[in-house]
């Protein structure tokens, strides 16, 4: 109790030198170390700067290509109407399209198309005679049905 | 070399860095302040290595700082102040990087206490450094820098920038705190 009233009373000034040291000499080395410290943070720092100088050219003239083809872009897609935006077609369209197509397919086209352009059909037909083709053709209810099951 | 500082008031080591003495007057400045403020240091820190980094950091910071310092401030108290804000960013880092979270700030660095070997001080003077631990943050460093570095309550306001009443309030509680910790335990 008295001892810890005496640490309590202890000289201003002079705690803690007493219980926390030093390495021997260590405030005569301290303004040394830290100077040197200043001068290799000084040189990382032109290093730095020295490399930021070599390189500004070439990041100038990066910089002002990207810019250029920026006002460029920029132009054309103010100029020039965005066409496919505007050809866009949505899926019933599509649908509509095809559909139409499909019904100015006469039966003469048709018979074309397949004699054609169906490598394997050809065989078959060249086994077949006209009049058979066209017995074959108004046998079927549609058009669209022999499509359907041919193709 | 320290009898060549002192014929350099601050202000005039102030003028001479920024007159293009640098060198010259950062080291006349380091010479003057370079164990107030490392035993300071030392005191939030406690370990000597990590005071040892703390304080090169510091007068890192004060080179960086001198050419924009004015002289309507006091040196020794912006010196402080950095070096203030530099122990506590350290420990902050410190307690982030490596302390396990269940444990306090006060058992950690009674830890390095114990395991400092730059620490000789017998079983009263460990008694009392870990009770100052257990203070709060900002007792403990009013407590050090009126106890210790006797320093006035307004230099102790501007390098914590707070109210001389509120540091008297602080050191007030700081002392009855030491004066239970020391009765009780």
């Amino acid at each position: 109790m008295q001892e810890d009233d005496d640490i309590l009373k202890k000289p201003q000034g002079k705690y803690p030198k007493e219980s926390f040291k030093v390495p021997d000499n260590y405030f005569d080395y301290l303004p040394g170390r830290v100077l040197n410290k200043i001068k290799n943070e000084e040189q990382v720092i032109k290093e730095r700067k020295s490399i930021f100088v070599l390189i500004k050219p070439q990041l100038a003239l990066a910089a002002s290509f990207i810019a250029l083809f920026m006002l460029t872009y920029a132009g054309f897609s103010i100029l020039i109407p965005d066409r496919d935006k505007n050809d866009e077609l949505s899926q019933s369209e599509i649908y509509a399209e095809l559909e139409s197509e499909l019904y100015n397919i006469d039966e003469n086209s048709l018979y074309e198309m397949v004699y054609n352009t169906n490598e394997p059909s050809k065989e078959i037909l060249n086994d077949l005679s006209r009049e058979e083709i066209i017995e074959y053709l108004n046998s079927e209810s549609s058009v669209d049905d022999i499509l359907l099951t041919e193709f | 070399m320290s009898s060549e500082s002192k014929s350099y008031s601050d202000n005039e080591l102030v003028a001479l860095f920024q007159e293009g003495r640098a060198e010259y007057a950062f080291n006349m400045i380091v010479l003057k302040y370079q164990e107030r403020l490392y035993w300071h240091i030392r005191k939030i820190v406690i370990s000597h290595d990590d005071a040892d980094d703390v304080v090169q950091n510091t007068l890192l910071k004060a080179w960086k700082g001198l050419e924009l310092f004015r002289s309507d401030a006091q040196l020794y108290t912006w010196l402080y102040r950095i070096a203030t804000n530099e122990a506590l960013t350290f420990l902050n880092s410190k307690k982030k990087r490596i302390f396990i979270p269940i444990f306090s700030e006060e058992h950690d660095l009674s830890q390095v206490l114990e395991s400092d070997p730059y620490f000789q001080g017998d079983e009263a003077e460990k008694k009392f450094q870990k009770v100052l631990l257990k203070l709060p943050e900002k007792q403990r460093l009013v407590f050090n820098m009126k106890y210790f570095d006797d320093m006035k309550y307004e230099d102790i306001a501007e390098v914590l920038n707070t109210s001389v009443g509120a540091l008297k309030a602080s050191y007030h509680h700081a002392v009855k705190k030491i004066e239970k910790y020391l009765t009780h335990d």
